[in-house]
């Protein structure tokens, strides 16, 4: 009668074990799947941006500018990191062309759109022009941390002359 | 014995109580959990919605620049965005446009020019499908907007602009 008794006081010992067992599991894959679906939730935002920092590279080169002959940017830049100075951009450097024509296209959309970036012109090793840096970020989308996007990256060589000029577009995490 | 008895059964009861407040309480937990699981697929059905509706839109073959048959990324041939809103928006083709409302459905699809800057801005409003008239100027059904930068090429003087392809997504 006694070991009848042991025994189902052991069958309810486990009925409860088991239950919080399933509980703690449902709620460590509920957990787990909330964090997970956080990712997802930014899934647009990371393309959107990824998207724009490389179209917005791309089509900044081919831009051209009225100022010097409409010729496309990434001819002024090679000039500009040549320092050939062959294009006549009334009365401006290709330099300052480039410079002024980056400043009013990110003012007109980057920064209209409250983003977050940093825009560079790299001349590269081969040159002696000053790079441009057009920055919009704070201390937690400095380079190589986790609050900036992989960013879009388009290089312009000086071919025949040795050298490569790059322009770098890194978009922030908000 | 009797007393015992009664202690028992109030013992029985008092288990069996809490048992199935447990299960009230799993319950309720699961269905929330389950609730919040169907929001977050949703958010991510609508992104990939609006992911597969801006590269869609962004590589419309009909309006890409093109050269010798070649054709540019991120490029659009100004003379083409006139001649498809022409299409688009003609009375009575309703197979074109049948045709974009299942590719690029609830949307509102604009280029502005941005650069050289024009006074007034150039704009083509390339395609709009509102879900209805009184929800033209409803901000409420608009999914998500993205916007992405693309070379408008003027094929007569041969130059590109900076322009901006502006996608926005309704319900």
């Amino acid at each position: 009668m006694k070991s009848q008794k042991a025994q189902s006081e052991i069958v309810g010992l486990l009925i409860i074990v088991i239950l919080i067992t399933v509980a703690m599991l449902f709620y460590l894959s509920y957990t787990t799947n909330q964090s997970d679906s956080s990712t997802k939730g930014n899934l647009r935002k990371e393309f959107a941006d990824n998207e724009l920092s490389m179209s917005f590279v791309q089509t900044l080169v081919r831009t051209t500018v009225p100022e010097c002959n409409n010729l496309p940017l990434d001819i002024l830049i090679k000039d500009c990191g040549l320092k050939e100075h062959i294009i006549n951009c009334y009365g401006m450097t290709t330099c300052d062309a480039v410079y002024k024509t980056f400043n009013n296209i990110s003012e007109n959309t980057l920064t209209f759109w409250d983003k977050s970036y940093s825009l560079r012109v790299k001349y590269g090793d081969t040159s002696t022009a000053d790079d441009i840096y057009l920055n919009n970020v704070d201390d937690t989308c400095n380079e190589g941390t986790v609050g900036r996007r992989a960013p879009g990256i388009q290089p312009i060589p000086y071919y025949p002359k040795p050298g490569t000029a790059f322009i770098e577009l890194a978009i922030c995490k908000k | 014995m009797k007393q015992k008895a009664q202690i028992q059964l109030g013992e029985s009861i008092f288990v069996v109580m809490i048992i199935i407040l447990l299960l009230v309480f799993g319950i309720v937990f699961y269905s929330q959990a389950e609730k919040e699981s169907i929001g977050s697929s949703k958010t991510i059905f609508k992104d990939l919605e609006t992911i597969t509706l801006t590269q869609f839109a962004s590589s419309l073959t009909e309006l890409q620049c093109s050269i010798q048959q070649v054709e540019f990324p991120n490029c659009f041939d100004k003379t083409k965005l006139t001649a498809f809103i022409s299409l688009v928006q003609s009375e009575g083709d309703d197979v074109a446009k049948e045709f974009y409302f299942s590719q690029l459905g609830n949307s509102n699809i604009t280029i502005s020019e941005i650069y050289p800057v024009s006074n007034p801005v150039l704009k083509w409003n390339i395609y709009q499908n509102l879900p209805s008239e009184k929800s033209v100027s409803a901000t409420g059904l608009l999914v998500s907007r993205v916007d992405l930068p693309v070379s408008l090429l003027n094929p007569i003087s041969n130059t590109y602009s900076f322009g901006i392809l502006t996608i926005e997504k309704y319900n």
